[in-house]
């Protein structure tokens, strides 16, 4: 093909391609998100925790990725680093290169989670918020079809471990802030999930002040004090507003939430949505 | 080589992925610093891909529908409870991930609108209508990248898991100490037996216990043919997923199918230590999830499973792998009362258990790319499994499987 052809098919390609495009998604730039970030701190009990996008490690070929959400998002080759601040979460993922790279830490979950408590506390954060430490480990296993058949599975092999710090403030637990951390072999995180954002005053008050309820029928325990907040991952524009609620679980296994007077109520991030 | 392969694998694949990637997403632009990953590949090979995706390679056919199977009625089916959060969580994992990018929303079938042929294929089961535009499950066209089920699954004879026999709890001559004493199975349940063991915290001896024919549990009575059960285990294997045209037909089914992921949100849907024998469904589909609980509990239905899993795509976009999400919605998921209690309430299981992802391909090579598919290529056909002679699977435990795993060998 001639040169000049070459560049008309570049050029028409191009403009096929710009002409079709979607409109450009929603963007939050980094020092607006900050002053959302600010205002929402100005009444808080306990602070959020935004975790500075300086200190992950992605591997080479760093570039900021545009997203449909409000997120932002950095991705290089090891992993993809995603950051809401409005809702002060951060998760870092590895991609398919990092998992292939990948050398766990440790070779139990009690190694683990003393690590992730230290890792922790090593971001500032108080140790009296700690709720609890739960950890799971992700194992492999492959064998010929075969062999699986018959039962002769090969012994499964360690792939990583997961802890997750859950949170309380002045007692009052806070199920969907989370510090989910898994480390690689150098006890540095190739993933995470931190979602710990500020607790009113006025809200955590709120909550301390709720009556005791006594246990309802199908439920499992008494309904216990909580403050809820939406997860921080959905797409939606707006982040829901910490609010003092009761949460017990049913013996099936479902969450139940109950307002301030004791009526169940479903939260807007569990309820059915359609999409657009 | 480490657990998921080597790293040298990616080289062929990544070259395959940068055409696909420009001939998979025709209306977009194509700017440096979306596809930041591959940039200077990108700035070196573009011209030549795009020239290549244009005019030599013939273009390969995205997938991008989600399509959703869930059943909360069962009224109609004697014994077996309503679920309250079946649809919000399917529908909920669906609408995060088309509102959060490429994903285009698909079929929402729900209560008896799901029916047991549904997800049958017709090349092995009279009736099967898996891959009807309409209703199916494994549909072709227009191609689905993601079938979603939630409803009932069966725990075995007696609810029981294989554990014990005629709704006789099992005498504790049946409590075991290695896989080799466990060569008795009760009625509706089959060898290979396994010693079950549980986390040391739960005070629970080993014991045995035996594999049986799991199924989903659709209630759909006027329209199902089989008794509402889609049956998936081996020996009574009615499904056959993802034989699309780039998997070929080496499953005897066709290649009249497409779904890239399977998700499977159910009690019992399969066991961790038998998670092969459980689900035989394999024919291009390239990844499976599915909830497993451990022998002491069951999975919780909970409203935010699908949610917690679509989080994966909204946070890290095309390039974040389905596996990492599929194992963050152990953790993220509030419902459930976890595996002892206490602290470890959550994760989506009342009880231990796990989400396990499983995969099939023609060598172990396949395998391991397979279930490393990223939420980018799950939009795509062209990395459907070429086989099942090696199967694998990942297991992301609600607690320490590793050092206290399900089974004494």
């Amino acid at each position: 093909m001639e040169k000049s052809k070459l560049c008309l098919a570049w050029l028409i390609v191009g403009l096929a391609m710009a002409s079709c495009s979607e409109p450009a998604a929603e963007q939050i730039s980094w020092t607006q998100t900050i002053d959302q970030a600010s205002v929402s701190t100005q009444r808080e009990a306990s602070p959020g925790f935004l975790f500075d996008p300086q200190k992950v490690e992605l591997g080479p070929n760093v570039g900021v990725t545009a997203s449909a959400s409000r997120f932002e998002r950095m991705e290089g080759e090891l992993a993809i680093f995603s950051q809401r601040r409005d809702t002060f979460l951060s998760v870092l993922q590895p991609t398919k290169a990092g998992l292939l790279a990948m050398k766990p830490y440790g070779s139990s979950c009690i190694e683990h989670d003393s690590r992730a408590r230290e890792y922790f506390l090593e971001q500032g954060l108080p140790e009296n918020q700690i709720r609890g430490i739960r950890c799971g480990a992700t194992v492999s296993q492959v064998g010929t079809r075969e062999e699986l058949l018959k039962g002769r599975a090969p012994k499964p092999e360690l792939v990583s471990f997961r802890s997750v710090i859950t949170r309380q403030v002045e007692g009052i637990r806070i199920p969907y802030s989370r510090f989910n951390v898994s480390f690689g072999s150098d006890g540095m995180p190739f993933k995470f999930h931190i979602d710990w954002r500020p607790i009113p005053g006025d809200v955590l008050a709120a909550a301390k002040a709720l009556p005791v309820l006594a246990k309802q029928s199908g439920d499992l325990d008494a309904p216990e004090p909580i403050i809820l907040h939406s997860p921080g991952y959905e797409v939606d524009a707006v982040a829901i507003e910490p609010i003092a609620a009761y949460q017990s679980l049913r013996d099936d296994g479902t969450v139940v939430y109950r307002n301030a007077s004791g009526a169940e109520f479903v939260p807007p991030f569990t309820a059915m949505r359609e999409e657009p | 080589m480490g657990v998921f392969g080597n790293r040298n694998d990616l080289a062929r694949e990544e070259c395959v992925a940068l055409m696909l990637t420009l001939s998979d997403r025709p209306w977009r632009p194509l700017t440096v610093s979306t596809y930041s990953v591959t940039r200077n590949k990108m700035r070196r090979l573009s011209g030549w891909a795009l020239l290549l995706c244009c005019f030599v390679v013939a273009p390969v056919r995205a997938a991008t529908r989600v399509d959703y199977f869930a059943v909360s009625q069962y009224t109609q089916c004697p014994g077996w409870g309503s679920l309250s959060n079946t649809i919000a969580s399917a529908s909920g994992f669906r609408s995060l991930v088309v509102n959060a990018g490429s994903f285009t929303a698909g079929l929402s079938r729900e209560d008896a609108e799901v029916a047991d042929i549904h997800f049958m294929d017709p090349a092995y089961v009279s009736g099967g209508l898996d891959s009807n535009g309409t209703v199916g499950f494994d549909r072709p066209s227009p191609a689905v990248a993601i079938s979603f089920f939630s409803g009932h699954g069966w725990c075995g004879p007696n609810g029981s898991q294989g554990q014990d026999s005629g709704g006789i709890e099992l005498p504790d001559s049946y409590n075991c100490t290695s896989s080799s004493q466990c060569f008795d199975p009760p009625p509706s349940t089959t060898l290979p037996g396994r010693c079950v063991s549980f986390p040391t915290g739960l005070n629970r001896p080993t014991r045995c216990a035996y594999s049986y024919k799991h199924y989903l549990k659709t209630c759909s009575p006027s329209v199902s043919q089989y008794a509402d059960k889609v049956t998936y285990s081996y020996g009574d294997n009615k499904v056959f997923w993802g034989e699309s045209s780039t998997a070929g037909s080496w499953a005897g089914a066709g290649t009249n199918g497409s779904v890239n992921v399977a998700v499977l949100e159910g009690s019992c849907l399969a066991h961790i230590p038998s998670w092969n024998r459980d689900f035989d469904g394999f024919a291009g589909v390239r990844v499976v999830l599915v909830t497993a609980p451990h022998f002491n509990g069951d999975t919780a239905m909970t409203a935010d499973r699908g949610p917690s899993l679509a989080q994966g795509y909204v946070t890290g976009g095309d390039n974040a792998t389905v596996a990492s999400a599929w194992e963050d919605a152990v953790d993220l998921t509030q419902g459930g009362n976890g595996c002892t209690g206490g602290d470890s309430s959550g994760t989506g299981f009342n009880g231990c258990g796990a989400n396990i992802l499983l995969s099939s391909g023609a060598t172990t090579t396949e395998v391991l790319n397979n279930r490393l598919t990223t939420w980018g290529k799950a939009r795509n056909e062209a990395y459907d499994a070429n086989g099942n002679n090696v199967e694998g699977a990942l297991w992301f435990c609600n607690w320490d499987c590793y050092s206290e795993p399900p089974t004494v060998d």
